[in-house]
């Protein structure tokens, strides 16, 4: 796929560039004065005036930095960088401008294409639920872009906003959200709902989803993803995003979320939160390599990131690092944090303690540190305890002309039934049969489809929209249930075949979203919360998970593409064999002429008996 | 004398035995037989939308017309077994029907002749038709059609293709009898459920045209035709509350969308089409069943029944999706041409290559889907090589009537003062 790298010269006004030339402009201010000109002065005077307008007019922002690192029982290392901006404006009512913190392309984005809430993710492989529990920040493999628009626009006007939108992420992030397009677009009804700030108006009409499942992440993704930190990669956490070191590792998720939230308590106001996280799983018993002496599973920032941490970013105003020590306090695993850490604290929430280790950058005196685990014991590998709900998706059958589409959901809660949601995105040239959509339970118990409504099911059209099937599930306790469905394979014209026909088609992956009513392997932050600073000990009713299936590659039929004028050719002549003859027997007179006075003649169209 | 009733029993006996082997599965997913217009698995979906309460035209699945979705919605009603005696009796009722339609057919080509025998030459008798050579003739149809492998396979996969022959055929006996208001309420519904049976009208009009009066029938035939139309249609447009439906049903028949292959000629050619050209070939291939019409109509004003039997035949051979059923159906109409046998040219070549395509499609198919061992250009093959069979086929029954008019005008021997003449058209 190709990726319209047009990016780099939007990103280059980023505002800490902006502001790296105002202060440069004040430190020309503190210049000696008295050696300037007389009215040169009162521009200097009137600028000074000026810029401190400025400063009263700009409506505050605040900016926080923090990185959760929780080592995996597989031996995995899960890094969370979340890079959180807060900014007291209402987009809705009063204009963007007098960017500080904020990045001004996300907000030019916003203003132009009338956004309320984007959601988009940028993954390289499977984030897996199954042996790792759940990730902070829910994201598919390849690109997912999810947005909510303002509540006035008309339903052409979204489609035009959202194709806009689409195509300037594509600029932004050097990406091919470009290939997203009507024809793989759906209206989400339950799976995404808006996760801000609920300002009202909007319904699913006011909603688009997509994901390219074929999308690949890598630097050129990240460099300018990194530009919109306030600090870029120059000094605070973003250091320590060195691309070499990401993409040597066996997940990583780009993700920027954008969401209305409440100014204060009192929630009188709203403000614009955006946030930029980067999720990664670096595996260091792998880059350590085998030794004689056992599995080593030591990690540092040296070794998972590449380079020590220099320095906070200034502008942030919460610089934390957590460590998830919970492992080591509970298992057999022991292992050491050098150096130690600021404060070492428990979690409680919903059922589950996590011990944490904090590192509050702003309190630090010697530069530079590099956080290191070491183990006093070789790793032994133990039991994983499974999440409460992860799922996996294939396609059966066999053969180019149809197949099925078959997801088992495991709910390994033992005491009670789970209500989920469930969404398929299929693109349009699988042509699925809702009547074959079956559910299988592995103890035989229904699973809560009794009444249509919770079966939501939009029908594809060819060549103009995916199928878009979304369900409310009922998981028994303690079982496995299996949703199948059949679809048959549509053949396409040659031109709509990718460059690698044969390789096959991507679908994304099925999405399933469950309010869990335990905390068991779960990690994220509650929603009214901003960063994690504020999330510890936050108890909920339900802590909400979206957990993404693999993709899948379909192998369709394809024609052969180097013959298309044989095939024109061939087909005409056999429309000119109907043609000839019965042109010449509705046109033509019978005459009966000696036989030696003919040619010898092959045409069966000027010859009859 | 041979008795009708025991293909009738064969051809039931066949069908039966099969739905109780299962055969549906296998052969409700062979592209030859199932496309998507006739497709039951796509009927199945419709009526499941339908059920609930979500408009099937609002997909690109359900390609069947507003009237067909009531008809198939009760269907579904019945029990399994009572489902397939129902496909058994219409294939049963369709070979009653053109037999019946056939013994008509052949007393107007015997009348006819009797009326001409004036005009003929003295030679003449030697090859006109007798009353009891031609009383086997729909018996052979009933027999051509039940037995016909085409249209037993096709009547198994349950395709809705059984439904159309009904009607075409219940069409064919309305011309036959020579009412107008009852061949064109049936080709009202034939051409509403497939388009293409609208070439029809010519001859009803001609059949039902009194004498030296064929504007004024022309007239009456295509203003009744337009009535029942505008009413089959109306009603759909109330049963579904939207016009959407034209869109997925004619829509679908003229435009092409989906490419899926079958036994026609605009698969692969659309498939491999250049983008700015698809428009311009989209109109040049379904124009092209339709030039043939007047100029055919014309030529053979005096014989309907060739000319509707020559309609069909380029009906299925030009259609947009058509299926082995269309094929059937037509084949099945054949001994009524069983005086022009002598006249055939290409009767070996025809039948050679309608066996061989019909063992090699499902082969090559197989390769192309399953193994990967061959690509479409093979399966292709096949398709072309069966289209051409049937228009030699059907250029051989033309040209042997044609043959067959000299013959009777101007006698048996070919011969010039003596000499050894042939016919030649100029």
């Amino acid at each position: 796929m190709l990726n319209p790298c047009f990016a780099i010269e939007i990103v280059e006004m980023s505002p800490c560039h902006l502001s790296v030339s105002c202060a440069r402009l004040r430190a020309v201010s503190i210049l000696p004065v008295q050696k300037m000109k007389p009215h040169f002065k009162t521009f200097l005077l009137l600028f000074v005036v000026l810029s401190c307008v400025e400063t009263v007019l700009a409506t505050s922002e605040s900016f926080s930095e923090e990185l959760l690192i929780k080592p995996l029982p597989t031996g995995h290392v899960y890094s969370f960088f979340q890079f959180t901006t807060k900014w007291d404006v209402d987009p809705e009512e009063t204009k963007l401008r007098h960017y500080n913190l904020f990045p001004r392309s996300v907000g030019e984005i916003i203003q132009k294409h009338s956004l309320r809430e984007l959601h988009l993710s940028l993954t390289q492989s499977l984030w897996r639920t199954q042996k790792w529990g759940y990730p902070v920040r829910f994201a598919g493999p390849g690109a997912e872009v999810f947005a909510t628009f303002y509540p006035h626009l008309n339903n052409d006007e979204i489609d035009s906003a959202w194709i806009g939108l689409v195509n300037s992420l594509s600029g932004l992030f050097c990406s091919s959200f470009n290939f997203v397009t009507l024809t793989n677009t759906i209206q989400p009804l339950w799976t995404f709902s808006p996760e801000g700030l609920n300002l009202g108006g909007t319904n699913a009409s006011h909603q688009r989803y997509a994901n390219l499942p074929r999308e690949i992440v890598c630097t050129e993704n990240l460099t300018p993803w990194k530009k919109l930190l306030p600090c870029e990669s120059h000094s605070g956490l973003g250091e320590l995003l060195n691309a070499k070191n990401m993409y040597d590792s066996n997940y990583h998720s780009l993700a920027l979320d954008l969401r209305p939230i409440c100014r204060d308590k009192k929630c009188q106001e709203t403000s614009l939160e955006l946030k930029l996280s980067l999720s990664l799983v670096s595996e260091p018993t792998v880059l350590h390599g085998n030794t004689y002496h056992g599995i080593n599973a030591d990690w540092s920032f040296k070794s998972i990131y590449g380079a020590h941490l220099f320095s906070s970013c200034p502008r942030a105003q919460v610089s934390k690092v957590y460590i998830d020590i919970t492992s080591n306090l509970t298992s057999s695993t022991h292992w050491k944090l050098r150096p130690d850490p600021t404060a070492i604290f428990i979690n409680q929430r919903g059922g589950s303690a996590t011990h944490l280790a904090l590192y509050d950058l702003n309190a630090v005196s010697s530069w530079p540190i590099n956080v290191q685990a070491s183990y006093t014991k070789k790793l032994t590998y133990g039991n994983v305890p499974p999440p409460l709900i992860h799922a996996t998706r294939f396609v059966g059958g066999h053969g180019q002309a149809k197949g099925k589409l078959v997801t088992r959901i495991h709910n390994n809660y033992f005491s009670s039934d789970i209500d989920i949601v469930f969404l398929e995105l299929v693109p349009w040239y699988c042509r699925v049969f809702l009547h074959t959509l079956t559910f299988r339970n592995s103890k035989n118990k229904p699973v809560g489809i009794d009444i249509p409504q919770k079966l939501y099911f939009r029908p594809g059209l060819d060549r103009q929209r995916p199928h878009h099937l979304e369900l409310r599930l009922t998981l028994p306790a303690d079982s496995v249930t299996e949703i199948e469905w059949e679809f048959q394979k549509g053949f396409l014209k040659w031109t709509e075949y990718p460059p690698d026909a044969h390789r096959g088609f991507d679908l994304g992956p099925a999405v399933i979203s469950a309010l869990l009513p335990v905390a068991r392997n779960w990690t994220g932050t509650p929603r009214h919360v901003s960063t994690f600073d504020q999330s510890w000990n936050v108890s909920q009713s339900g802590y909400f998970v979206r957990i993404h299936t693999e993709t899948l590659v379909v192998a369709m039929a394809t024609p052969d593409f180097s013959m298309p004028y044989n095939v024109i050719c061939l087909a005409c002549t056999v429309v000119a064999l109907a043609f000839g003859p019965l042109y010449n027997l509705t046109t033509k007179r019978q005459r009966l002429v000696l036989q030696n006075t003919i040619f010898i003649q092959f045409d069966e169209t000027s010859y009859c008996g | 004398m041979y008795s009708p009733w025991k293909s009738n029993i064969l051809g039931v006996v066949i069908r039966a035995w099969m739905f109780n082997s299962g055969f549906y599965e296998s052969l409700s997913d062979r592209v030859e037989i199932s496309t998507p217009l006739n497709s039951w698995k796509r009927v199945v979906e419709g009526v499941y939308l339908q059920q609930r309460s979500q408009s099937p035209y609002e997909g690109d699945v359900f390609h069947e017309t507003p009237t067909g979705l009531l008809f198939y919605t009760y269907l579904l009603k019945l029990n399994c077994n009572v489902l397939h005696a129902v496909f058994i009796l219409c294939d049963v009722i369709t070979a009653i029907v053109l037999t019946e339609a056939t013994r008509l057919f052949i007393q107007d080509i015997v009348k006819d002749q009797q009326n001409k025998l004036k005009t003929c030459h003295k030679d003449a008798k030697k090859i006109t038709l007798k009353k009891e050579e031609v009383a086997n003739v729909p018996q052979y149809v009933t027999a051509a059609y039940l037995l016909n492998p085409y249209i037993v396979c096709s009547c198994v996969a349950m395709t809705t293709t059984v439904f159309a022959n009904l009607i075409l055929s219940l069409t064919l006996l309305a011309m036959a009898k020579r009412s107008r208001l009852l061949s064109t309420f049936c080709l009202a519904f034939a051409a509403h459920q497939s388009f293409y049976p609208i070439m029809l009208l010519v001859p009803i009009a001609i059949a039902t045209a009194k004498e030296k009066q064929l504007l004024k029938s022309v007239f009456l035939t295509t203003t009744t035709y337009a009535f029942f139309t505008s009413l089959l249609i109306w009603f759909a447009y109330l049963s579904t509350g939207s016009w959407r439906f034209i869109e997925s049903t004619y829509g679908c028949i003229l435009k092409v969308p989906d490419l899926t292959p079958n036994i026609g000629l605009f698969w692969y050619f659309f498939t491999e089409m250049f983008d700015h050209f698809y428009l311009f070939f989209t109109y040049v291939f379904q124009l092209n069943p339709f030039i043939y019409v007047i100029p055919l109509a014309i030529r053979f004003d005096d014989n309907v029944p060739l000319l509707s039997f020559t309609l069909c035949a380029i009906m299925a051979i030009f259609k947009s999706y058509p299926s082995i059923g269309d094929v059937g159906f037509y084949l099945a109409l054949l001994p009524l041409w069983n005086h022009l046998v002598p006249f055939f040219r290409h009767s070996f070549i025809v039948g050679c290559i309608f066996l061989v395509t019909s063992v090699l499609s499902p082969i090559l198919w197989y390769l192309w889907i399953y193994t990967g061992s061959a690509n479409a250009n093979f399966f292709f093959a096949t398709t072309l090589a069966f289209a051409t069979a049937q228009i030699f086929l059907l250029t051989d029954v033309l040209f042997a009537q044609a043959k067959y008019d000299y013959h009777l005008k101007h006698g048996v021997d070919l011969k010039i003062n003596g000499k050894e003449g042939m016919l030649v058209l100029e």
